[in-house]
C-alpha cells in the first residue's frame, strides 16, 4: 500500500511517454492530417503540354489529400522511356540522378529491373473484391514474381493518325479509299501511291515500327518469336513480315519518326503517322508549312492495319501498352498514402474521365465498358475513341514485350534506321538492288534485337 | 589506543551522533533541503523546456526573415546573371544579323518573305542561342526577328519569324532541347526536335504587352514580360526581353530568356527547416490599381512559386489575397484553400525596383500547430511539476512522520525502543511528561492531606459551636429565672411603643455603643440623649442601662431558641 503513489506516478508518466508508440501500435491509420506525408511522383501524362494528371493531383491534394494528410508532389514529367532510365539511374545512385520517387509510372520490364521486392505489393492494399473490378488482363501484366507491383492506371493502344485534309486531296485524285488502310498490304500500296502522287513525300512516320512488325508477324501465325527480350531472327514468318516494312522504308514510302510522328504531321512532312492513342493530346489543329501557311489537320484516326485473315485463321491483334503505377517500398505510412491515392485515382468515373481526356482507355471493368457510350466534344478525340471502340470490338489486345532493356534496344534500331533511311532511299532511286538494301536493314534489326545466339 | 579506534569505540560519542542524526530538526532539515533541491531541479528543467518553447517563436520569426533574405538573394542573383548573359547575347546576335545582312547585301526589311534568308539567319544564330540556353539557368531562349516569312498572310503583322528553344524537362539538368518556334530542319540538324506544340513563327498577340514594349524599347535595356501561359502548354513563363537594334537604330527584334514555372520551382527551391514553405515571386506591375500598399491580390497566373528543396509546398490556388499587414514586413494571406503567414518585400531584379515582390509563406495551420504543441508542452510540464511536487511532499511528509508515529506507538505500547531509532525530542518529551506526572501525583497527595486536616478542624469547630450554643441556652435560661417576669413583660410590650429615634438609640445600645459614640453618631447633645434615655426607660419599665441590656439578651436568647 505504501508504494502505491509512487507506482501510480511512474505508471502515469510511463503512459504519457509511451503514448506515441502505443498509438502507432494500435492498428489504426498511420496518416495524420496535421502531419502530412509527401509522396514524390514521376508520371508520363502531359509531357511538354498541359497535364491532366497534374490537375488530378492538384484536386487530390486539395481534397482527400488535405483531409487525410497526403501530399502528392509531381517532380518529373517525361516519357516512359526517360523515366525508366532515370529510375534505374536513381536506384544505382548514379551522380546527378537524384533520389528515387515514392510513386512512379513505368513498364513492367523496368519494374523487374528495379526488383519486385523493392516495390509495394498492391495486393496488400486492395481487397479481392476491389481487384475483381479491374480488367483481369491489365492486372496480370503488372504481376511480377507473384506480386502485384505494377498497378494499371490506364492503357493505350497504337493507332494510325491521318491528316484528313491532305489525304482527302490524295483520295480525290486516286482510286484509293480509307478502307485501303485496313490491311498492311493496302497500307503499303497506299503509301507507295501517295509518294508517287506527292512527288516523293513519305506517307507515314512510324513511332514504334518494331511493334507493328511484331504484331503483324503474330497475326501471320508466328509463335515464340521473342524470348527474353530478343527476337528469333531465324523465324521465317518474322523475316517475311519485316520485308514489306523495310521495302517501304527503302522506297521512302514510310519513315521512322524523328521523335514523335505528330510533329512531322504538324510540319506537313508526312500526312500520316502511327503512334499511341494517347498522342492525340499532343496534336495541333493545323498543319504549318515552311511559308507559314496553314491548313486544318482534320485529324482522322484509324485502327492499325492488320495482317490477320481468315486464311491464317488468326484474330486481328492490337497492342496493349501503357505504364502502370508503382510505389517504392519504404514505410507503411507512405504505402498507405500511395494506396489511398491509387484508390482515388482509379475510381471508375474518375478513371473514365481521365482516360477520355488523354487518349487512354480505363482499367476498371465498369469504366472500360462505359467508354463505348462516352460522349466526346472534340472531333479529334471522337475520332480516336471511335478507333479504340473498333479495336476493342474487333481485336484481341496483346501486351507488348517489356523485358528489361527492350525499349533501349528498339530505340537503338530506330536511331540507326533514321540515320540511314535517306541514304537507303537515295541508293534505291539510284538503282541499287532493293533486296540487298532490305537485307541490310534486316541485319540492323537482328543486330539490335536478335538473340545473340543467332 | 589509536584515535580512530577510540572514536570507534567511544559509545557516548556515537550515541550523541546518532541522536543528532535522528533528531526531528535534523530530519526535517534534511528532507526539506532534499525537497527544495528536487523542486528547484524540476523547476529549472521545466523552465528550460518552456524557454526553449518560447525561443522557438522568436527563432521562427528569424527563420522567416532569413528565408526571405536567402530567397531574395537567390532571385536577384539568378536574374542579374541572366541580365548579364542576355546583354551579351543581344550584342552577339545583333552582330550576327549585321554580318549576315552585310554578306548578303540586304537591308533588314528585305528579309521579309524570304524563306531562305530567314532560315539562314536562324541557322547562323542557332548555335549561339543553344549555347546560351545550356550555359544559363533558364528554361528557354528565344530570338524574335521583326520580320515574317509571308507578309501576304492574314495576321502577318503579328506573325514574327525566329527561334524559340526550350529545355524538354526543366525538372532536371538534362540537355534535351525542343524547338518551339523556328524552322524544324535547323533544329533537327542540331538534334533539337520540334516541340509537340511547335509553330513556325511567333504570334506577338500571344506575348502580352509586346506592342507597347516595342514602342518604348531602347538599346541595351532589359525588360520583363508579364507572366503568361505559353500557348499549347500549361507552362507559365516569364520572359526577359533584350531589344535588338542595328547601328542606325532600326528595331531588329528581341532576344531573351524564358523562366517557366516548373524550372523556377526546381531552380529556386529553398533549403529550409520550415515545413511547407511557399516562396512566391509576384509581378505587382499587373496588380489592380488603387490597392493600398501592402494589401495585394496576387493572381496565381501572375506569380511563380517554389517550395523547399526537400518536399512539397502548397502552391497558391487561385487568387492569393494579402488580408493583413503586420509589423516587420509580416503579412497574413489566404487563397481559396489555405491561409498563410509570412514575410514580403520588394525585390530588385535586373535593375528593376518596383516590378516584383517576393513572399515567403508558411501555412497558418503549421504555425498554429507548432504553437499548440508548445502550449501542450508547457501544460504538460506544469502538470508534471505539480504532480512531482505533490509526490515529493507526500513522500517526505511520510518519511518524516512515520518514525515519529512509530516511536509514539512503541511508547504507547510500552515497547522497548532501539536507542538508535529513538528520536531524541520524543524521548525528551516523554521524560518531561513523566516528571510532570510525578509532580502532579505529589501535589495531589498533599492536597488530600490538607483536605483531611481541614475536615478534622471543621469537626472541632462544629463541636465548639455546639458547646457554645448549649452554654448560651443555659445562661439565658438561668437569667430568665433571675428577672421579674412582669418587668420583663413590660419591657417587651414597651418596645412596641418606642419612637423611631428611641428604637435607633435602643439598638445602638444593644450593639455595644457608649453614650459618646451614640451622641457623635446621632449628632445630638447629651441632654437630648438623656431625654431619650428617660423616655426609653420609662416606656420599658427599667431604670438602668444594665437592666436594659440584660432584658435585651434574654429577648435575643429566646429569639434564637
Amino acid at each position: 500500500m505504501k508504494k502505491q503513489p509512487i507506482f501510480l506516478f511512474l505508471l502515469s508518466f510511463l503512459l504519457l511517454a509511451c503514448q506515441p508508440v502505443l498509438s502507432s501500435c494500435s492498428g489504426r491509420s498511420h496518416l495524420n492530417p496535421s502531419d502530412p506525408v509527401t509522396l514524390t511522383f514521376w508520371h508520363v501524362y502531359g509531357e511538354q503540354v498541359g497535364s491532366p494528371m497534374n490537375l488530378l493531383v492538384q484536386e487530390f491534394n486539395e481534397t482527400v489529400g488535405m483531409k487525410k494528410g497526403i501530399i502528392i508532389n509531381v517532380t518529373r514529367m517525361s516519357n516512359a522511356s526517360d523515366i525508366g532510365e532515370q529510375l534505374l539511374a536513381a536506384q544505382a545512385e548514379e551522380p546527378g540522378a537524384g533520389s528515387m520517387p515514392d510513386l512512379f509510372l513505368c513498364y513492367p520490364g523496368t519494374a523487374s529491373l528495379l526488383g519486385p521486392e523493392n516495390l509495394v505489393n498492391w495486393s496488400d492494399y486492395f481487397s479481392g473484391e476491389e481487384l475483381e473490378s479491374y480488367v483481369d488482363a491489365f492486372l496480370e501484366e503488372g504481376i511480377l514474381q507473384d506480386r502485384l507491383c505494377v498497378f494499371p492506371l490506364c492503357k493505350s493502344t497504337r493507332l494510325l493518325y491521318v491528316n484528313g485534309t491532305e489525304f482527302d486531296r490524295f483520295l480525290a485524285d486516286t482510286d484509293i479509299g480509307y478502307s485501303s488502310l485496313r490491311t498492311w498490304d493496302g497500307f503499303f500500296r497506299t503509301a507507295e501511291r501517295y509518294r508517287e502522287w506527292s512527288g516523293g513525300k513519305p506517307f507515314c512516320a512510324f513511332d514504334y515500327l518494331v511493334q507493328n512488325v511484331d504484331l503483324c508477324a503474330r497475326e501471320k501465325g508466328a509463335a515464340q518469336i521473342i524470348k527474353n527480350g530478343y527476337y528469333d531472327c531465324s523465324d521465317p514468318v518474322l523475316r517475311s513480315t519485316w520485308k514489306p516494312f523495310a521495302e517501304a522504308l527503302i522506297r521512302g514510302d514510310i519513315i521512322i519518326s524523328d521523335l514523335y510522328a505528330n510533329t512531322q504531321m504538324m510540319t506537313g512532312e508526312v500526312p500520316a503517322g502511327t503512334g499511341s492513342s494517347a498522342a492525340v493530346l499532343y496534336f495541333n489543329d493545323t498543319v504549318t508549312f515552311s511559308d507559314n501557311t496553314t491548313e486544318p489537320m482534320n485529324l482522322k484516326v484509324l485502327p492499325l492495319p492488320t495482317s490477320a485473315s481468315s486464311e491464317s485463321g488468326s484474330d486481328p491483334l492490337a497492342p496493349q501498352t501503357g505504364c502502370g503505377i508503382c510505389a517504392l517500398k519504404t514505410d507503411s505510412k507512405k504505402a498507405e498514402a500511395a494506396s489511398v491515392f491509387l484508390h482515388w485515382l482509379t475510381e471508375s468515373e474518375r478513371n473514365l474521365d481521365f482516360a477520355a481526356e488523354t487518349g487512354y482507355f480505363p482499367v476498371t471493368e465498369e469504366a472500360f465498358q462505359a467508354i463505348d457510350s462516352y460522349s466526346f466534344q472534340d472531333p479529334s478525340y471522337r475520332s480516336v475513341y471511335n478507333a479504340i471502340r473498333t479495336v476493342k470490338n474487333t481485336c484481341r489486345f496483346v501486351p507488348l514485350p517489356s523485358d528489361s532493356g527492350f525499349i533501349e534496344k528498339t530505340n537503338r534500331l530506330y536511331d540507326r534506321l533514321r540515320a540511314e533511311q535517306s541514304s537507303l532511299t537515295e541508293q534505291y532511286r539510284d538503282g541499287a538492288d532493293p533486296a540487298v538494301l532490305e537485307s541490310k536493314t534486316w541485319k540492323q534489326f537482328c543486330s539490335c534485337l536478335g538473340s545473340p545466339d543467332t | 589506543m589509536t584515535f580512530s579506534s577510540f572514536f570507534r569505540h567511544n559509545p557516548e560519542e556515537n550515541s550523541e551522533l546518532t541522536r543528532k542524526r535522528n533528531s526531528l530538526r535534523y530530519k526535517l532539515f534534511r528532507y526539506m533541503f532534499l525537497l527544495a533541491v528536487l523542486l528547484i531541479a524540476a523547476f529549472l528543467i521545466g523552465l528550460s523546456v518552456i524557454s526553449t518553447a518560447f525561443r522557438r517563436q522568436s527563432s521562427f520569426r528569424s527563420a522567416l526573415q532569413m528565408q526571405m533574405a536567402v530567397f531574395s538573394d537567390d532571385l536577384s542573383s539568378e536574374f542579374d546573371t541572366l541580365h548579364v548573359w542576355g546583354l551579351q547575347m543581344s550584342q552577339s546576335v545583333t552582330e550576327q544579323i549585321r554580318k549576315y545582312l552585310n554578306a548578303s547585301h540586304m537591308s533588314f526589311s528585305e528579309i521579309n518573305d524570304s524563306e531562305t534568308s530567314l532560315a539562314a539567319l536562324q541557322e547562323s544564330v542557332f548555335a549561339a542561342l543553344k549555347e546560351k540556353l545550356l550555359q544559363t539557368d533558364s528554361s528557354g531562349v528565344f530570338l524574335l526577328l521583326d520580320a515574317t516569312v509571308n507578309t501576304a498572310l492574314p495576321g502577318a503583322d503579328s506573325s514574327r519569324s525566329g527561334l524559340y528553344i526550350r529545355k524538354s524537362s526543366p525538372a532536371d539538368s538534362g540537355t534535351e532541347l525542343l524547338l518551339y518556334h523556328g524552322v524544324p530542319e535547323i533544329g533537327k540538324k542540331s538534334g533539337v526536335m520540334p516541340h509537340r506544340k511547335w509553330k513556325l513563327e511567333f504570334q506577338t498577340q500571344n506575348l502580352p504587352g509586346y506592342t507597347e514594349w516595342k514602342k518604348s524599347a531602347v538599346p541595351g535595356s532589359c525588360s520583363f514580360s508579364d507572366i503568361f501561359v505559353l500557348p499549347g502548354t500549361s507552362d507559365k513563363v516569364l520572359l526577359m526581353l533584350f531589344p535588338l537594334f542595328s547601328a542606325d537604330g532600326t528595331f531588329l527584334g528581341v532576344c531573351g530568356f524564358e523562366m517557366n514555372d516548373s524550372f523556377f520551382r526546381n531552380k529556386m527551391a529553398q533549403p529550409t527547416t520550415l515545413s511547407h514553405l511557399t516562396c512566391i515571386l509576384a509581378d505587382i506591375h499587373t496588380a489592380p490599381e488603387g490597392q493600398p500598399s501592402g494589401i495585394l491580390q496576387i493572381e496565381a497566373g501572375q506569380s511563380m512559386s517554389c517550395g523547399s528543396t526537400d518536399g512539397y509546398y502548397l502552391a497558391p490556388a487561385g487568387t492569393l489575397t494579402v488580408t493583413k499587414s503586420l509589423s516587420d514586413r509580416r503579412v497574413l494571406c489566404s487563397d481559396r484553400i489555405t491561409s498563410y503567414l509570412g514575410i514580403t518585400e520588394k525585390v530588385k531584379l535586373a535593375g528593376q525596383n518596383e516590378r516584383f515582390r517576393a513572399y515567403v509563406l508558411i501555412p497558418r495551420r503549421d504555425y498554429r500547430q507548432m504553437f499548440f504543441q508548445e502550449g501542450a508542452e508547457v501544460v504538460l510540464i506544469f502538470i508534471f511539476l505539480l504532480c512531482f511536487a505533490l509526490f515529493c511532499c507526500r513522500y517526505f511528509s511520510r518519511r518524516f512522520l512515520t518514525p515519529v508515529l512509530n516511536s509514539l506507538e512503541q511508547l504507547k505500547n510500552r515497547q522497548k525502543t532501539n536507542p538508535e531509532e529513538m528520536i531524541p525530542e520524543i524521548e525528551e518529551l516523554f521524560t518531561l511528561l513523566s516528571e510532570m506526572e510525578r509532580d502532579r501525583e505529589a501535589e495531589t497527595s498533599a492536597l488530600e492531606n490538607e483536605i483531611e486536616d481541614a475536615r478534622t478542624e471543621l469537626s472541632r469547630i462544629n463541636k465548639e459551636y455546639d458547646d457554645a450554643r448549649r452554654e448560651l441556652s443555659r445562661l439565658v435560661y438561668s437569667r430568665k429565672k433571675e428577672v421579674d417576669p412582669e418587668n420583663y413583660q413590660q419591657f417587651l410590650s414597651g418596645l412596641k411603643t418606642l419612637t423611631q429615634t428611641e428604637k435607633k438609640i435602643f439598638l445602638l445600645y444593644l450593639s455595644g455603643k457608649g453614650t459618646k459614640e451614640i451622641m457623635e453618631e446621632k449628632n445630638i447633645k447629651e441632654s437630648t440623649l438623656r431625654y431619650h434615655n428617660r423616655n426609653i426607660y420609662s416606656k420599658l419599665g427599667i431604670n438602668s442601662l444594665k437592666q436594659l441590656l440584660r432584658y435585651a439578651a434574654i429577648m435575643n436568647g429566646e429569639g434564637s431558641d
